[in-house]
């Protein structure tokens, strides 16, 4: 085995991972599964839809992008001199797609066959951008399609608005894909500086899982990489945004049959530091689960008055960006339904956590999580998601045996003791 | 796939897999869609995960499954074709993996498995009653958020334009009816009438197919459910089959094209034509139609998307879905309204690419192996394997597989252009975006 690779094991989730840090400063994972057919690869690259405003190495000013860049740039790099990138890894039997969140654009594909070529194709393409005027404003017009797209469903829509009342200046606010205006006014020369200061191997990391020989992944990344040099990030710029939130409530009205709530929490990750930052998102988890899931009290109440149905759902983001605590769903009456969220808030937070309710909940939230393990596509997703943020997966896992019932007390505290926002869409 | 048993003509199929961290079980009702039932069928499963007498609430069921280490017990209503289908799930947690969490005592072999089939048989059988009928409360609830689950249907446009898309091209047939019934239906339905129902046809009378994905022979499965059925509970064992039929009418003239436009306030128009393939299932035509699809408008190097999407920049997504088995093809596309007949024509005018057989080699080795890689994918996930052999029971044809793959492998490209000769256009729908274009910022 190559010097520099690491062995981790984690016998109990019958999983091991290998990894190695490339000198360009590309990370590399590698997770086997023995026996299994499907193969999956991932490169996640630390650059999303919120970082339109940054400083490049060497400079003292803040240089700043049209909104919706890095989902543009997701979808030039498909396009390759001799054609469609899409097409290419669909000839080859493969499926594979990409996705821009908030802070990281990743490619992916799955196969069962070909894994060599594709894996060969994954890390070319996103490392050779084939950009060109031409190129670039046909790519509008699809575009400002998927825009449209988004902008008919409520759910993304009540999702969306909530993310404006909740933040002031941070770029979660926008839409990912940027807005009609600001597609049409991206030009090669934003993309290409993008692609030049973020796209660079120490912002990137890359995952595979399958049946596959360490070594000749090892050997492959090589031979792509070892032709680049190890490059500064430009510094990615935040507004300070204010603790506090924008408004209360927003209303829109869209062809719906029942009103579509958000309900948020806003949450500040900046402040929680090594282990806290893990602990807090894991700690939150459980207790969103053990205050709104079908085994609390309160989805019984409300579903026994009408107030929610199976649609009701509830969420715990954190991002190192961005964090918010949310709940979802339909319901005829959303405004009693916040009444009634908030109630229960106080009185929970006066009787305490139930030391019962969180073990169960820990426990079944760790079953389901060990149970994702078993495909490829999710473990991959997974480890290299929480790459990105900055932790090792099995810690994840590991961290699940810290917990205890007071980490979920303090994030109730924190989180949930503020006054919530609301955003609707109702029916015209 | 294996049949291990059968009781009370309910089939049990064993598939063989130890390469997953659960183990899952589905029973599925399957029942042929009819207005008249519709209703009645989509509300027992959610009026049964309302719980049990040995668990009389969800709250209570949901607390049971967390203590099984996070055991996911769902039930679902869906659609194949012209078949409705119920389906009843469990997925736990394999013993060995129980060592992953702190403290936790060694539990008796297959105790998490047992525990999950008891509870899904308490939950199919054992519902909380009231008199002669399932509990007011809950059977009055249920009706509700059924109703609004048909009201909801609009609220996502690109599934809403397939469905009109179906009842027009299909008015009168089996494979119109939706799913979910329709609200007024369950205005003069009680909770007796239905109850009875339950227990007289749902249990006795519904074709039920039960399948599980595990490690090894689900023996204690079939056990409980053969003493479960001692008691009468699943009937004496007359259930009608569940198949699909291919498509009650073939070979439509032009003048019998139909062609519908409604107006939404949306802004992406939703375009989905439908088409009658002509080829059943069980010709010789069957899987070069499958393959036809893929080149036409199944996924990324097809024509659709290379045409309609990456030439003429119309449309986000365009695509076709073969349903080989019913005999028909629809093609959707999400374009902006003054696109429709540039649309139109240009989607006709790849499929006559097609008839003409004007198809590269790089076009149909593509769609091979997209199709074969598909079909390996299945095997690395319990869930779509099951999905795959449920199909595959509602045919008169079925096939392993393997053989589906092999199949695939032996289609010639020369095929492809004699069964495209065969499709004909036989509905154009068009949900037309009304909303003007709002771009702040």
């Amino acid at each position: 085995m190559k010097s520099n690779i690491t062995l981790i094991e984690a016998p109990e989730l019958g999983e091991k991972l290998y990894e190695f840090t490339h000198s360009s400063g590309l990370k590399v994972q590698i997770i086997p599964k023995k026996g299994i057919y499907k193969k999956f690869a991932v490169i996640s690259v630390g650059f999303g839809a919120v970082n339109t405003k940054f400083i490049l190495p060497g400079q003292s000013e803040i240089t700043t992008v049209p909104d919706g860049v890095a989902h543009f740039l997701e979808h030039k790099l498909f396009e390759q001199p001799d054609g469609n990138m899409l097409e290419r890894f669909n000839a080859a039997g493969a499926r594979t797609n990409a996705a821009t969140g908030f802070s990281k654009t990743y490619y992916y594909f799955n196969c069962t066959e070909n894994f060599d070529i594709c894996f060969d194709m994954l890390m070319h393409f996103v490392t050779h951008p084939y950009i060109t005027p031409e190129n670039v404003e046909k790519e509008k017009g699809i575009i400002c399609r998927e825009i449209k797209m988004y902008e008919d469903n409520p759910e993304y829509v009540s999702s969306m608005n909530l993310f404006k009342l909740l933040y002031h200046k941070n770029p979660v606010r926008k839409e990912i894909a940027g807005s009609v205006k600001s597609v049409t006014e991206t030009t090669p020369q934003d993309l290409m500086l993008c692609y030049d200061n973020f796209y660079i191997p120490s912002n990137m990391v890359l995952t595979v899982v399958g049946d596959l020989e360490t070594e000749k992944i090892y050997d492959e990344v090589c031979r792509h990489f070892d032709g680049f040099e190890r490059k500064e990030c430009p510094v990615k710029y935040f507004e300070r945004e204010p603790d506090s939130v924008v408004a209360y409530r927003s209303e829109k009205k869209m062809d719906v049959s029942r009103s579509m709530f958000a309900i948020g929490y806003k949450n500040d990750p900046s402040v929680l530091i090594g282990d806290e930052y893990l602990i807090h998102g894991l700690a939150g988890n459980i207790l969103c689960n053990m205050l709104f899931d079908k085994s609390s009290v309160f989805f019984e109440k409300m579903y026994e008055k009408g107030l929610i149905d199976y649609s009701f759902s509830s969420d715990f983001e954190l991002d190192r960006n961005y964090a918010a605590a949310s709940l979802g769903g339909e319901s005829d009456n959303p405004e009693e339904l916040l009444k009634y969220v908030n109630e229960y808030i106080s009185e929970t937070s006066a009787n305490g956590i139930n030391e019962n309710d969180f073990i169960r909940v820990k426990r079944s939230l760790l079953g389901s999580d060990i149970r994702m393990l078993a495909f490829p596509e999710s473990i991959g997703k997974l480890f290299s998601s929480m790459y990105l943020q900055g932790i090792q997966g099995f810690d994840y896992f590991n961290v699940y045996g810290k917990i205890t019932a007071n980490d979920v007390r303090k994030v109730l505290e924190r989180v949930y003791m503020r006054e919530p926002v609301m955003s609707v869409v109702k029916p015209l | 796939m294996e049949k291990i048993a059968e009781i009370c003509g309910i089939e049990f199929y064993y598939i063989e897999n130890s390469n997953f961290k659960s183990d899952t079980v589905t029973v599925n009702f399957c029942d042929r869609l009819d207005a008249k039932r519709a209703y009645k069928n989509a509300v027992i499963p959610a009026l049964l995960w309302r719980g049990c007498r040995d668990y009389p609430t969800s709250k209570k069921l949901t607390v049971k499954c967390q203590e099984l280490f996070g055991t996911a017990f769902m039930t679902d209503v869906g659609k194949r074709s012209e078949i409705q289908h119920m389906l009843f799930m469990v997925d736990f947690l394999k013993d060995e993996y129980v060592k992953a969490f702190d403290g936790e005592e060694n539990f008796d072999d297959e105790y998490i498995a047992k525990e999950a089939f008891k509870l899904l048989i308490k939950v199919l059988t054992d519902p909380v009653t009231e008199g002669s009928g399932f509990s007011e409360k809950y059977f009055k609830q249920e009706c509700t958020n059924l109703n609004n689950d048909i009201y909801a249907e609009k609220n996502d446009k690109h599934h809403y334009a397939m469905r009109r898309c179906r009842e027009v091209m299909f008015a009168g047939e089996a494979f119109a009816v939706s799913e979910l019934g329709y609200a007024e239906d369950g205005e003069n339905l009680s909770s007796e009438e239905l109850y009875d129902y339950y227990r007289s046809y749902f249990l006795k009378k519904v074709p039920c197919r039960v399948f599980y994905c595990g490690k090894k022979r689900p023996d204690a499965l079939v056990d409980m459910f053969r003493e479960a059925a001692a008691t009468g509970v699943f009937g004496d064992g007359e259930r009608g089959g569940a198949y699909i039929d291919y498509v009650e009418k073939h070979y439509i003239s032009r003048e019998e094209i139909k062609s519908l436009t409604e107006e939404y306030e949306i802004s992406d128009g939703k375009l989905v034509m439908g088409f009658r393939t002509n080829t059943p299932q069980d010709s010789d035509g069957f899987f070069p139609l499958v393959l036809m699809n893929t080149v036409y408008g199944g996924g990324t190097s097809s024509k659709l998307f290379k045409n309609v999407r990456e030439k003429n920049s119309l449309a986000y997504y365009a695509g076709s879905r073969v349903s080989a088995v019913k005999g028909v093809m629809f093609v959707t596309a999400g374009i902006s309204p003054d696109k429709f007949d540039t649309a139109r024509a240009i989607i006709l005018e790849q499929l006559d690419e097609i008839k003409k057989g004007n198809i590269t080699d790089e076009e149909f080795e593509a769609a091979k192996n997209n199709i074969i890689n598909n079909l390996r994918n299945l095997a690395e996930d319990q869930y779509s394997l099951l999905d795959y052999y449920l199909d595959q029971s509602f045919l008169n044809k079925s096939y392993a597989l393997d053989e589906y793959i092999s199949n695939i492998e032996k289609v010639k490209k020369e095929q492809l252009p004699e069964v495209a000769k065969k499709i004909q256009l036989d509905t154009v729908y068009f949900m037309k975006g009304t909303k003007e274009d709002d771009d702040e910022e």
